[in-house]
């Protein structure tokens, strides 16, 4: 009896983590993300697009411009770049971040003219 | 009667004195180095002859070519110890001699024992052109499933274009650091070394990203395979010897800067007036590590100032980046650079003060530019964000005095009209003006500053008109209502007003393949201004005739006839564009600027084909170009130049025959640079009252001969009557 119930609980462990996992929509959606550095907060509106372990999608950094994302998922962890066009070459950006639920918990980097800090999204 | 016969015999006696004893070795005066060098295979004409000396207050070089039977007179040197040598092409340089002013010194050169070891002194575009892009036939590109090349590019021109304005964008590729590879030993294969030498150092990110956009793989096998050949003995073609006018030039190079001195660009006088600030110092930005430079070439002292910004410069993120993808192979983790103002661009106004283009905040635009601002030109295009803006320094006062600006900034020039308007490229989406009298007399940053958005007249009603087309993402119109005006994104690189129509200010792009366009400010801008845009013939044109096919458009000038002439750093042509030859200015056959061709003539530069272009495309890179309206060099007024910035040369160009003139830096080889300006000192003084200035623009300062611990050099050319001319 025991080793039913023992059974019965594995199996439905087992069986919610996988439909939890199954309903976890990655990172794809619509994010706000915010970037701390020296110069402040500054906010950027985000589409993820999730294939597998490939990452694309739009950052819109207001002011007309908006970037197109490129990167990988392995896992919860992202990376990703988005590579600002300037008259004295371009300028990549690369992010990294975890992701756990419906927030992003980005890694400390240099953002190019938007600063050296850290950076978070949150989903909308 | 008799004494004026007297006197005329007595002239004409001294004259002859002169022109004997400056022929004859032997003879030096007193501030001259002359002799004649020789080598096995005889007399050496059009070799370089360098003087050079670290005794005085910054190191000094002086080079001159030599002419017939190897003669050779280096002039008006400065009372110092010199190292004298030879540097030709077929030759290997010669021993150093000491030599003084006032001596006479034959040279013995040396004659290289194979074409390897003569090739060693060869410019970078002869070693480039070895490199072979994929062929003309392999795109479209088809990605890493397919092809290897990015899907994104269409034909071979749009990959060499990566090679030019991507990587030639920030240092030479050919010149002997770039081609071999120095620490193979390290890696498995070339290619694993290529992969890991663009991630180097604090421009890590961006090299990597250029790699990428060729489709990392493809493009990391060209340069890879390149280095292999090279390796494996490859030798390029032989350069020509200078020949002509090129045997009378005469450079001279001051150091200045540090090791890690990235600068940019320099200026000597007003564009519009050369007789400004004559024989005063010469000034560059620093781009690196936010310094004005200066050198006073009277005195051989090179010094810099600080350059302010408004705002702690730690709370302003430079363009340089902080952090690194792989340590650098010179300086390993260390941060080199750091460029809060990140100082771009100088100009020289009437009163010899010096402008630039240089942040002095964060990008945040003040309230007055924004949406809701009663600034006018913000109701008409409000402007959130702005990266640089206007700082000059006033030599007078010895004080620098910052001017913010709602628009970014990135070259400058001024207009030939009566309020002295500074005209700015890099504002993004629009192009801006400092009326800098207003500014001189009221000190209001706010009124003084003006913009406007680039917007088509393609109803062709003769005025702008909102609402506008929108532009779509890559620049172009992507619906456009045949009953609107449209707006387009040009991305201003280059900037000069016009002298035929002061109301007028053109600008250059350097995206492919390249454009020019002409904004008219009229009356009472922002209202009536009105913008045209004429695209550089290219691929993208099925109409285009194939001896106008070019791309990559970068620098922007004007001859006093009002004919544009841009550099195309792509396909190295200098290009002209004559607005007087077009049928059709504005509507709706003008909005993707390709309505008139036959405005367009192109001047392929000379030097090397790179191996397998088709049309042929050459291995040099112009990063900008300038016109002589005033003779300042000596080659005639409106002679257009070309920076040959990966041939260690200026290129001079008369257009009536095509031909070029090839001012070439023997040493250091390295010589990048990104802009030029000529000046008189004094319009009596001949050749010796006059000259062109240029600095070596090297972004990586280790990469230019001598390696670690050289500085940048400080050029002055000059072209005498002959090789000799005292």
């Amino acid at each position: 009896m025991i080793w039913k119930l023992v059974s019965v609980v594995v199996v439905a462990t087992v069986v919610g983590g996988v439909s939890f996992a199954v309903a976890q929509p990655g990172v794809t959606g619509e994010w706000e993300m915010r970037l701390s550095t020296q110069t402040g907060v500054t906010t950027w509106q985000a589409t993820f697009e999730q294939d597998g372990d490939s990452l694309a999608g739009e950052i819109d950094l207001g002011d007309n411009e908006i970037l197109s994302v490129d990167g990988t998922v392995e896992g919860s962890m992202l990376k990703f770049v988005i590579v600002v066009p300037d008259l004295d070459g371009d300028q990549p950006i690369n992010f990294e971040g975890e992701l756990t639920g419906d927030t992003i918990k980005g890694a400390d980097g240099s953002f190019s003219w938007y600063g050296t800090g850290h950076w978070e999204a949150s989903r909308k | 009667m008799r004494n004026r016969l007297i006197g005329l015999c007595s002239v004409a006696l001294l004259v002859c004195v002169a022109l004997v004893l400056s022929s004859m070795p032997g003879r030096a005066a007193a501030d001259d180095i002359n002799g004649v060098v020789t080598s096995a295979n005889g007399a050496e004409e059009g070799v370089w002859v360098i003087a050079e000396t670290t005794s005085l207050p910054t190191k000094f070089v002086k080079s001159v070519v030599t002419g017939d039977g190897g003669r050779y007179l280096i002039p008006d040197l400065p009372e110092a110890t010199y190292q004298v040598w030879v540097r030709g092409y077929g030759l290997v340089d010669s021993a150093a001699v000491d030599a003084q002013p006032g001596d006479t010194l034959d040279l013995r050169a040396i004659v290289a024992g194979s074409p390897a070891e003569a090739a060693k002194v060869f410019p970078a575009n002869y070693w480039y052109s070895m490199i072979e892009p994929p062929a003309p036939s392999e795109f479209p590109g088809t990605g890493p499933e397919g092809n290897g090349i990015a899907t994104n590019l269409q034909h071979q021109d749009q990959w060499v274009d990566i090679q030019k304005q991507g990587c030639m964008l920030c240092h030479q590729l050919g010149n002997r650091i770039v081609r071999e590879i120095d620490n193979l030993e390290q890696f498995d294969s070339s290619l694993a070394a290529w992969d890991h030498r663009v991630q180097m150092g604090q421009r890590g990110s961006q090299m990597t990203n250029v790699m990428s956009r060729f489709g990392r793989a493809r493009g990391l096998q060209m340069f890879a395979d390149w280095s292999d050949r090279i390796a494996g003995g490859a030798v390029p073609p032989t350069p020509p010897r200078p020949k002509g006018i090129e045997r009378n030039v005469v450079i001279s190079m001051w150091e200045w800067g540090t090791e890690i001195d990235y600068i940019h660009d320099e200026i000597a006088t007003d564009k519009r007036n050369p007789r400004i600030n004559a024989n005063g110092p010469v000034y560059g930005v620093n781009i690196s590590n936010d310094e004005l430079a200066i050198l006073d070439p009277r005195t051989h002292v090179a010094s810099a100032l600080d350059m302010p910004l408004r705002v702690d410069p730690a709370t302003v993120p430079g363009m340089i980046a902080r952090s690194m993808p792989a340590p650098s192979r010179f300086f390993g983790d260390e941060l080199i650079w750091n460029d809060p103002a990140n100082p771009h661009n100088p100009m020289m106004d009437q009163k010899g003060r010096v402008w630039m283009t240089s942040a002095i905040r964060n990008r945040a635009n003040p309230e007055y530019c924004k949406a809701g601002s009663d600034n006018r030109f913000a109701q008409y295009f409000p402007l959130e964000n702005g990266f640089r803006s206007a700082v000059y320094y006033d030599p007078s006062s010895e004080e620098f005095v910052m001017v913010d600006t709602c628009f970014g900034t990135h070259h400058l020039q001024f207009a030939e009209d009566e309020n002295d308007t500074l005209y700015f490229s890099g504002g993004g989406q629009v192009i801006g003006w400092l009326d800098t009298k207003m500014w001189d007399d009221t000190g209001d940053e706010v009124a003084a500053q003006g913009w406007c958005p680039t917007v088509l007249d393609t109803n062709g009603d003769g005025v702008v008109t909102k609402p506008w087309n929108e532009p779509a993402r890559d620049g172009q119109s992507a619906v456009v209502d045949t009953e609107l005006d449209t707006r387009v994104v040009v991305g201003s690189y280059g900037v000069i007003g016009d002298p035929i129509d002061n109301q007028a200010v053109w600008i250059s792009s350097n995206r492919f393949p390249g454009r020019l366009a002409r904004l008219h400010v009229g009356d009472n801008p922002p209202e009536t201004c009105v913008t045209e845009m004429y695209e550089v013939p290219s691929v993208l044109d099925p109409a285009a005739p194939t001896d106008k096919i070019g791309f990559g458009s970068r620098g922007l000038d004007i001859d006093r006839d009002g004919v544009l002439w841009t550099a195309l750093s792509g396909s190295s042509h200098l290009a002209s564009f004559d607005r007087t030859k077009c049928a059709v200015h504005n509507g709706p056959d003008t909005v993707e600027g390709r309505h008139c061709v036959d405005g367009w003539t192109l001047y392929p530069t000379p030097g090397p084909v790179i191996a397998g272009t088709d049309p042929p495309i050459r291995a040099d890179y112009h990063y900008y170009n300038w016109v002589d309206q005033w003779n300042t060099l000596g080659l005639g007024e409106d002679v257009p130049i070309a920076t040959g910035s990966n041939s260690d040369s200026l290129l001079a160009l008369d257009p009536s025959t095509g031909e070029w003139t090839v001012l070439r830096v023997p040493y250091p080889q390295g010589f990048f640079t990104r802009g030029l300006d000529g000046r008189i000192d004094d319009p009596e003084a001949g050749w010796k009252g006059r000259g062109v200035w240029a600095t070596y623009g090297e972004a990586a300062t280790w990469h230019i001969e001598g390696g670690r611990g050289v500085r940048p050099g400080m050029l002055k050319f000059q072209v005498r009557p002959d090789p000799l001319a005292e």
